[in-house]
């Protein structure tokens, strides 16, 4: 496994008009804006791997497409019905460049 | 946990069906949202909950006490969960509807099961339509069941005095199977009379949402089985239940689900929540009596308001 460390997922303009969905260390992620804030989650929902980056988007929560797990970024992915979290990870602006800790 | 208003989507429907369900409970049944694999686990039939099934939980609770009766080793699963993907596919989103389809099938295996059966149609044709080659499990509707184990179930049966009509589907041959094996359970009911009528199926593969009865054939319906005598109508699937129950306002008729009849042959008790609030035919008095486990639950009761009028006062 590679070590942890920041690493580039995409430039911040690529963020103007939604998400992006990038490979960073052979895990696909999914690196948002919403409002000022960055996220960055894991694109496989924590139930059955459903594709985060087609998920319904209402400010900070997303709902999987599959079976509507519903998962609030600003509270680290916390599911709201209590299931299982999303896997969220550190995101930062580094000049032009979004980077994400994995 | 809180709910979040959220826009009209398929998920949307998901959220309905989760905070209703929580809304609208049956106790005593006793249902998982995740099947683990393991001998310990082994079940020979998985008897899945359907998404919309959330509304009348007393019918897959039914279902449950019924296999129990009959000392089946089996296990109640789904829900949102393990939906089979027909909302994706109403949605226009055939890809998601396949993905759904074989992950729910998928997790019926984990528990090597040699019978999947629903209580929904939709969840049926979908599973069908994607059957994963590698599934060895038959699928089937849960009233195709009743009729393999009818030599066991009919000493369990006592009388029920009630003369019925049978609703059905026929749109195609599986409902139309539906149709039969729920007759030949009822019939199977000491005491119990089923009046013959011609024609008064429904449209579609079930009535409600996406083929509603039309009202006049709806009132036709009911004012054939006032003619006739009738004091239950007789549904065979939740959807149709749901569109039908309010009739019972104007009519001096009972609409029941078939396992409903077969409960009150067998002595098991049960609740319907949202016929209770159905008949009550005001969605203010629905709320007020919702209220206490709204607040309990932390729901934003105008998000409540809104399932309870799209589920319940449709």
């Amino acid at each position: 496994m590679d070590t942890e460390a920041w690493r580039k997922g995409c430039d911040i303009e690529e963020l103007a008009d939604g998400a992006r969905l990038v490979e960073i260390a052979r895990r696909k992620v999914v690196i948002m804006k919403a409002g000022d804030r960055l996220f960055a989650f894991n694109d496989l929902c924590a139930h059955s791997g459903g594709p985060m980056h087609r998920a319904e988007v209402e400010g900070t929560v997303l709902t999987c497409p599959l079976h509507g797990w519903r998962f609030d970024l600003a509270r680290d992915g916390e599911e709201l019905h209590g299931f299982r979290p999303l896997a969220v990870y550190p995101v930062r602006q580094s000049g032009d460049s979004v980077e994400v800790f994995l | 946990m809180k709910t979040i208003p959220i826009k009209r989507s398929y998920t949307r429907g998901y959220e309905q069906n989760r905070v209703l369900g929580a809304l609208l409970p049956q106790a005593g049944l006793e249902w998982v949202t995740e099947l683990q694999s393991g001998d310990a686990t082994r079940a020979s039939i998985v008897l899945h909950i359907s998404c919309n099934a959330h509304y009348t939980l007393f019918i897959p609770y039914l279902a449950q006490e019924i296999l129990k009766r009959l000392g089946k080793s089996f296990v109640v699963f789904g829900g949102p969960e393990s939906c089979c993907g027909s909302r994706q596919f109403n949605m226009g989103d055939p890809d998601l509807e396949e993905q759904n389809a074989k992950l729910a099938q998928l997790s019926f295996a984990r528990v090597k099961p040699q019978l999947l059966v629903s209580v929904c149609p939709d969840c049926d044709e979908v599973f069908e339509k994607f059957r994963l080659p590698s599934t060895r499990y038959e699928i089937a509707n849960f009233s195709a069941l009743l009729p393999r184990y009818l030599e066991e179930l009919k000493p369990l049966l006592g009388p029920v005095k009630r003369r019925v009509i049978i609703h059905h589907h026929t749109s195609d041959p599986a409902r139309i199977a539906d149709g039969a094996n729920m007759r030949r359970v009822l019939e199977a009911i000491p005491g119990l009379e089923i009046v013959h009528i011609e024609d008064r199926f429904g449209p579609g593969i079930h009535c409600q949402t996406i083929k509603p009865m039309p009202a006049a054939d709806q009132e036709a319906m009911f004012a054939e089985a006032l003619a006739l005598g009738a004091d239950t109508l007789v549904m065979p699937y939740h959807s149709c239940y749901r569109q039908h129950l309010k009739m019972e306002l104007r009519h001096p008729v009972e609409v029941q689900h078939y396992l409903g009849l077969i409960a009150e042959s067998m002595g098991i008790v049960f609740d319907q929540p949202l016929k209770k609030l159905r008949l009550l035919d005001d969605l203010d008095a629905s709320m007020v009596s919702l209220r206490p486990e709204i607040a309990a639950r932390g729901y934003d009761e105008s998000v409540v308001r809104s399932f309870a009028q799209n589920a319940i006062y449709l």
